[in-house]
């Protein structure tokens, strides 16, 4: 594919392509921008490159997940690299500058369940992945998403099945 | 009418999603502050490995027209800086070949007796 080729792609898929990068950065609007401008520079930059084994879209949600979780290591090692030198144990704490979007209800309910099953669910039924696109999107084995997809399906129906009177 | 299975689910998490696209940023705007970002973090990075890669390669090929060379024809007597370690006390032992009495002693007389004793 060439560079317009990507970025067209990358245009087309773009409004759920920060849906997704929004509930992998834990509802923080600044820091899914960040990851979707770096994302798109990877695939730009060759850094990342689509090799054809799966749909475009599994690729590139596999590149947003993949950069919002280095962004949050790198920030949890900074964080601790000043913890130490300043022997302080706080942890980071969201800035006045961060935005972090309204929860709704779908979101309280999912923050009850782990990652892995959160991520597996918003794949399947938000973004209308197969779950073995999910797996090759989260870099996981089909067992595996199959086993989270069940049983987060199960705990989101028991915290529904609580809400209804 | 059979509805899909976990049609609730979808309903949902698609009302969801709908509601984060709507407040997307606009997709050229997103890509034009990235590549504005990573220009201005990397220019002066850039210029300065270029310089010094530039140094290296200048001091590498001034040091390689500097280094000395052997003259001609001088290799058969050139010596080692370490040669006086090689020197012993009996390295003139080897310097010349050794001499004989003059004149030669005469040894028959001693030989007859060896040969008269294992007989």
């Amino acid at each position: 594919m060439k560079r317009e080729d990507f970025e067209a792609e990358m245009e087309r898929l773009h409004p759920m392509s920060y849906a997704w990068a929004l509930g992998s950065c834990r509802r923080d609007r600044e820091e899914a921008e960040d990851v979707l401008q770096e994302t798109y520079l990877k695939i730009l930059d060759g850094r990342a490159r689509f090799a054809g084994a799966s749909s475009f879209k599994t690729f590139l949600f596999g590149v947003i997940r993949t950069t919002a979780a280095e962004r949050r290591r790198r920030r949890w090692f900074r964080a601790d690299r000043l913890a130490f030198w300043s022997r302080s144990a706080a942890a980071p704490r969201p800035t006045a500058a961060t935005v972090v979007e309204e929860p709704s209800r779908l979101s309280e309910m999912l923050a009850g369940l782990a990652a892995r099953q959160r991520e597996v669910l918003e794949l399947v039924f938000g973004h209308d992945m197969t779950i073995e696109e999910a797996a090759r999107a989260l870099g996981i084995s089909v067992g595996s998403a199959r086993v989270h997809y069940e049983r987060g399906k199960k705990r989101l129906r028991q915290a529904l099945a609580k809400e209804r009177p | 009418m059979n509805r899909p299975p976990d049609d609730d689910l979808r309903r949902m998490f698609a009302e969801a999603r709908r509601a984060d696209e709507e407040k997307a940023p606009a997709f050229r705007g997103v890509l034009d502050r990235g590549i504005a970002r990573r220009s201005a973090k990397h220019p002066r990075i850039a210029w300065s490995l270029v310089a010094a890669a530039a140094i290296v390669v200048v001091i590498s090929i001034w040091s390689l027209h500097r280094s000395p060379k052997i003259p001609p024809g001088r290799i058969e007597t050139w010596k080692p800086p370490t040669e006086f370690l090689l020197a012993a006390s009996t390295t003139k032992l080897f310097d010349a070949m050794p001499t004989l009495a003059n004149p030669v002693p005469d040894y028959s007389p001693l030989l007859a007796k060896e040969k008269g004793r294992k007989s």
